[in-house]
């Protein structure tokens, strides 16, 4: 429930051992290596030399290969996969062993090379359609392709826009001289296809004569011999051989699938080799000795310290200072405040001089969106979505962070479906009236409001919880000022807030103006006392105090998203169940039902998502939130597909 | 003149409010069709580099389809308030026939204005998809924020509807 204290370490070891005690290091799983000081100003460090990054380089290819290994086995044998299975599990031992490696390294190059022999065939078998749609309007010519004419005369094949009348040509044609002859092949939409035969010495007057009709010659099918008919079917017979060739080699990268676990499991000991090496690529280097910096959690010392010291090497660990802007951010939570990192994170981590944010969103961020998603109904859904993610899927990740979101979420807009008496909208009253042909609306169900008749105390209720909300906001701001050892900023800065909210609350009662009237001016004073002179201390403060109360109004309005989403929520699953009723069709009721209420739980959950976060990071946030850390990324064993298991 | 004013009062309360029920749904659509539109060119673009997106695609593609939506219920809410379905609809009376027609307005003009803006957005979170797949879900999110606005439309024409009485 905090921000983790952090220690920066120094490491000097020996070189022959920097591969083993990286590995007991991410084992340990709680070193961060960082990037060495080698801004050049440091006479000592400038001797040194880094690591060697090759190894880096070499293991991102094999993982890559392998990736794309395993990308063409989903492609040509695409595996059967359940939807949401828990991960496999693997031991330790399997997932560092590297022996396998070269072995499957080798596979995959081999599904390389088949898929590479596949695309080779396919763009062969492109250029032969393409041939064949060359050749496609001389089908009908007799001629063999490869005759140009007899001794004395010419055969020229060629083409004229489709429009060009053949008359025409023929008449331009006999201007020239009498002993040509056009014959018409075929014609498609664009063009006619001509065979122009001609005598020898002539040919070009004729050619010359016919330019004019657009006509130009074509050249078919050079170096080929045979009708085009001949070469169509001999182009066909090809194109079946490569394909026939083609499936073929798919049956045999097909015939690898079964290695598809082992390759991923292989891409996971890649990912720690990978790990490694980004440390590696990170140490300062003698010949025989290397130094490394990083960060380690102060709770986490104990266990460096017994591992360190079966090693021959040389640490110190150095506290650093809360304003230490260079440590990274590690987070401490419990189960249930875990989840809602996500949120945090989306947004940006605090700083490591400010306040973890998770233990103050996991009651406000369900509190929310269980006003804004109230039925009783989804809520149950949410609940039992979060469940099987959590204990049956066990799923990483942000999938997993999701599903510890969606239990408290769950159970809240369960609380407030009961009370707005919502289920799946008004689904008891429509069943029943749909049986026993009641009025629904004269139904009762149990709730303690009901949104729709009374939206303006929902409304009310909604714009209170947002003055409880932001004045929290305002009392941890107070809090890390105070704890800043600024006491008198605090006093001023929090204090004269919530004094202006007593006087409001007390002159709204009746009971006194005065408080409120005193809370103004200490407001005045406490936003105007950092100007340096009378005028502008007035001056400043009056503005302050203006944009307190606009600040603070526009953020209070800003809750009526509850009951805005609230009520939307509602008004749209009513609609959806009344207009199932309306058919008196059981059938048709249920699929509307189960359309209707998927399509609304689908939508209300993106924007109760976004509105809910949106009132923690603006309204909230903006009030106290000190962020701009960097994630504590240690050396750790991360893996994709498989979950290791616990001994 | 006579007349007119006769058929007006006999026949024209229902007349006037159907109208309102009628633009809601039908402006709603539009916008809708049009923010549909947008996404899906914008999505036909990705698919045919990459296929297997299509089902993020289709997401995003009808997010700028619940206008219509809304629409929808509004008309809804309108005829069964009218009980137009039934065979026997209400005569409203004029005034409350351009009531009800007044309170259409909200989601009628916040539907069919929101839908197309929300499309370009939509059309924005495609190209998103396409350049980081692992963020496109930021994309939907700032549909959303479009979204709200058809929400408020709804609400207030559906907060009018309800609180008008005919009788």
């Amino acid at each position: 429930m905090a921000i983790v204290k952090m220690k920066r370490l120094r490491l000097l070891a020996i070189r022959d051992q920097r591969d083993e005690l990286l590995r007991e290091l991410m084992l340990l799983g709680c070193v961060e290596v960082s990037e060495p000081p080698t801004d050049g100003t440091d006479e000592t460090f400038a001797r040194l030399t880094a690591a060697d990054g090759s190894e880096l380089l070499r293991s991102r290819a094999n993982q890559t290969t392998l990736m794309n290994a395993v990308k063409l086995l989903d492609r040509y044998a695409p595996a059967k996969s359940k939807l949401m299975q828990p991960p496999p599990e693997t031991t330790l031992q399997v997932l560092l062993d590297d022996s396998g490696l070269q072995e499957d390294l080798e596979l995959a190059e081999k599904i390389h090379s088949l898929d590479e022999r596949i695309r080779r065939i396919s763009a062969d078998e492109s250029r032969e359609h393409l041939f064949i749609e060359s050749l496609s309007p001389w089908r009908d010519l007799a001629l063999p392709l490869e005759c140009k004419g007899t001794q004395t005369a010419a055969a020229i094949l060629g083409a004229v826009p489709a429009a060009t009348d053949t008359a025409a040509l023929d008449a331009a044609a006999a201007s020239v001289t009498d002993m040509a002859q056009l014959f018409t092949v075929s014609e498609d939409k664009e063009q006619k296809y001509l065979l122009l035969v001609c005598r020898k010495e002539e040919r070009d007057d004729v050619l010359s004569a016919l330019r004019p009709l657009n006509f130009s010659t074509a050249s078919v099918g050079d170096n080929c011999t045979g009708t085009a008919k001949e070469n169509i079917a001999a182009a066909g017979e090809r194109i079946a051989q490569m394909e026939e060739e083609k499936k073929s080699i798919e049956a045999q990268i097909a015939a690898e699938a079964g290695h598809r676990d082992e390759l991923k499991l292989r891409i996971d000991t890649y990912s720690t080799v990978i790990a490694r090496a980004e440390a590696a690529s990170r140490l300062m280097c003698t010949d025989s000795t290397f130094y490394c910096e990083g960060w380690v959690p102060e709770e986490d010392e104990k266990r460096l310290t017994e591992t360190l010291s079966k090693y021959a090497c040389a640490w110190e660990t150095e506290e650093v200072e809360r304003e230490d802007e260079a440590a990274p951010i590690k987070l401490k939570n419990n189960p249930v405040t875990r989840p809602f990192t996500m949120v945090t994170e989306m947004y940006n981590l605090p700083s490591y001089n400010g306040i973890d944010p998770n233990p103050w969103l996991m009651p406000t961020f369900s509190l929310f969106f269980g006003i804004m998603f109230a039925d009783l109904g989804y809520g149950l859904i949410l609940l039992i979505g979060g469940l099987l993610l959590k204990f049956k899927f066990k799923a990483k990740g942000g999938l997993g962070y999701m599903g510890g979101m969606a239990i408290p979420v769950g159970i809240s807009c369960m609380i407030f479906g009961l009370i707005t008496g919502t289920f799946f909208g008004d689904i008891i009253p429509q069943v029943q009236g749909f049986f026993t042909g009641v009025d629904p609306d004269s139904v009762k169900i149990f709730s303690l409001i009901d949104p729709l008749k009374d939206p303006m105390t929902v409304l009310i209720i909604c714009l209170g919880i947002g003055v409880v909300h932001l004045l929290l906001g305002v009392a941890i701001s107070g809090y890390m000022q105070i704890r800043d050892g600024h006491p008198m900023d605090a006093l001023w800065d929090s204090g004269s807030i919530f004094l202006l909210f007593i006087g409001i609350a007390l002159m709204a009662l009746k009971v006194t103006p005065i408080v409120l009237i005193i809370s103004i001016v200490v407001l005045i004073y406490a936003q105007g006392r950092g100007a340096a002179s009378i005028g502008g201390k007035i001056g400043s403060g009056l503005y302050g105090l203006y944009s307190v109360v606009t600040g603070w109004f526009g953020d209070i309005l800003s809750y009526s998203r509850l009951m805005a989403l609230m009520l939307a929520g509602t008004v749209v699953a009513k609609v959806f169940n009344s207009l199932g009723a309306m058919t008196g069709n059981i059938v048709a009721f249920i699929v509307i039902f189960l359309l209707g209420h998927a399509l609304n739980i689908g939508l209300n959950l993106i924007g109760t998502f976004v509105h809910t976060s949106r009132l923690e990071y603006l309204e909230f946030f903006g009030k106290w939130y000190r962020e701009g850390g960097r994630k504590f990324q240690p050396l750790a064993i991360n893996t994709k597909y498989y979950n290791i298991a616990k001994n | 003149m006579e007349i007119i004013h006769s058929f007006f009062t006999a026949w024209g309360g229902l007349a006037i409010a159907i109208l309102g029920g009628a633009i809601a749904a039908a402006l709603c659509c539009a916008g809708s069709a049009r923010g549909c539109g947008t996404a899906g060119e914008a999505g036909t673009g990705l698919l045919s580099e990459d296929p297997s997106q299509f089902g993020k695609v289709m997401i995003i593609q009808v997010i700028p389809g619940t206008q219509g939506l809304y629409g929808f219920v509004i008309w809804f809410v309108v005829i069964a308030k009218l009980a137009l379905l039934g065979g026997s609809p209400l005569q409203p009376t004029i005034e409350q026939g351009l009531q009800l027609a007044c309170a259409c307005l909200p989601m009628a003009i916040a539907g069919g204005i929101s839908a197309p803006a929300q499309g370009r957005v939509a059309a924005g979170t495609v190209n998103l998809l396409a350049k980081k797949p692992n963020d496109w879900f930021k994309g939907i999110m700032l549909c959303a924020v479009v979204e709200f606005y058809a929400i408020l439309g709804l609400l207030a024409s559906f907060l009018m509807i309800s609180s008008i009485n005919i009788g």
